[in-house]
């Protein structure tokens, strides 16, 4: 029997379970499921935007080619973030010098926007911007945290490190940012 | 554990839903300057890359990725990546053929090997092993970088095949 989530949809390890037994459907359901949470972290981690599809899709190819060494202590979606994390790193090899993270002008605040939203959408705009500053695990733990809502033993998992370590850098990261909108 | 840490602790969860501030929670963010900024922290970090999420055609990529899954030999994007590759190795032929048009060895010391290896060898150090690896699976079986160091042993057939299995 499929196991399925509270909503009634089939959980992710069903859905790999169907796709190692040649159900194609079931990737593509998994894709759907993950694709836009992959993308935002991708882009919060220092891809540029016109590159986030691409690594999206080459992360997915990765992951169902290499599912055999999924061993599913860690949930499916750590498991991409990781794989994610990992191309990102070496895309951005390729692409050294460039910088790590764009802001486009539909990130800045609008003359029309009434204060309060104005002032929310700059403090987004600084959080971004301080986001490229900080060492890579430390943007990536903050991201899985505060923009994924992993918890410390998810995040661990997704990282490669442990939940104490994942703990610390998510506060010196916490820490910077603050800074950066006091 | 102090009433600021217990708030950090639940600030992810509190800003995806899971859990909810309790009036006396509400009260401390109220009156913490720190907690409160950690909070605008917080919920700012929560909405990075909604703009590119909701542009990301996810229909488009699980069709290209279920397609890519169902050609083990690579999808198109792959070879798009590396046509680049093909550019210097495809001159680095040419210039052996012109250099050597008789398909004779090099009469003085392998002028031919030193074109193709400054031609081609810096481009694949900056690849990495899986790429390279991906290139080398890539090309024919007589196209590899061991097979460059002999293109004056190629035929003009041989040759004329070779840059257009790499031009596509």
């Amino acid at each position: 029997m499929i196991e399925l989530q509270p909503a009634g949809d089939p959980s992710d390890a069903a859905l790999v379970g169907a796709w190692q037994a040649g159900d194609q459907r079931a990737a593509t359901i998994l894709v759907r499921r993950h694709a836009a949470a992959l993308g935002r972290f991708l882009y919060g981690a220092g891809a540029p935007p016109e590159a986030v599809e691409d690594l999206v899709q080459e992360t997915f190819i990765k992951a169902f080619r290499g599912l055999d060494g999924w061993r599913g202590e860690a949930s499916f979606r750590s498991w991409l973030f990781r794989i994610g994390s990992n191309l990102r790193k070496d895309h951005f090899r390729r692409e050294r010098g460039r910088q790590v993270v764009q802001l486009e002008d539909t990130d800045l605040p609008s003359a029309a926007d009434p204060q309060g939203e104005a002032e929310a959408s700059e403090t987004g705009c600084r959080i971004e911007g301080g986001l490229a500053t900080l060492p890579r695990l430390q943007r990536e733990v903050f991201l899985l945290r505060a923009q994924q809502g992993m918890e410390y033993d998810e995040i661990a998992l997704a990282l490669g490190t442990t939940a104490g370590a994942a703990r610390v850098h998510y506060h010196h990261a916490v820490k910077r940012l603050k800074e950066l909108i006091a | 554990m102090s009433e600021c840490t217990q708030l950090s602790d639940r600030m992810a969860a509190v800003t995806h839903g899971r859990n909810e501030w309790s009036a006396t929670e509400k009260a401390h963010l109220a009156s913490c300057a720190d907690c409160a900024a950690e909070w605008r922290v917080v919920q700012s970090g929560a909405m990075i890359g909604a703009e590119v999420a909701a542009t990301l055609p996810v229909d488009f990529v699980a069709t290209r990725v279920v397609a890519a899954l169902k050609d083990p030999a690579g999808s198109r994007r792959w070879w798009a990546r590396f046509r680049w590759f093909a550019l210097p190795v495809a001159a680095a032929a040419a210039v052996a053929l012109v250099v050597f048009p008789g398909g004779g060895p090099p009469s003085q010391g392998g002028t031919a090997t030193e074109v193709a290896e400054v031609s081609v060898l810096p481009e694949l150090e900056s690849l990495e092993a899986s790429d390279l690896e991906l290139v080398l699976e890539l090309l024919p079986d007589r196209a590899g970088p061991v097979e460059i160091r002999s293109f004056e042993e190629l035929t003009d057939d041989e040759v004329t095949r070779l840059i257009n299995s790499l031009e596509g």
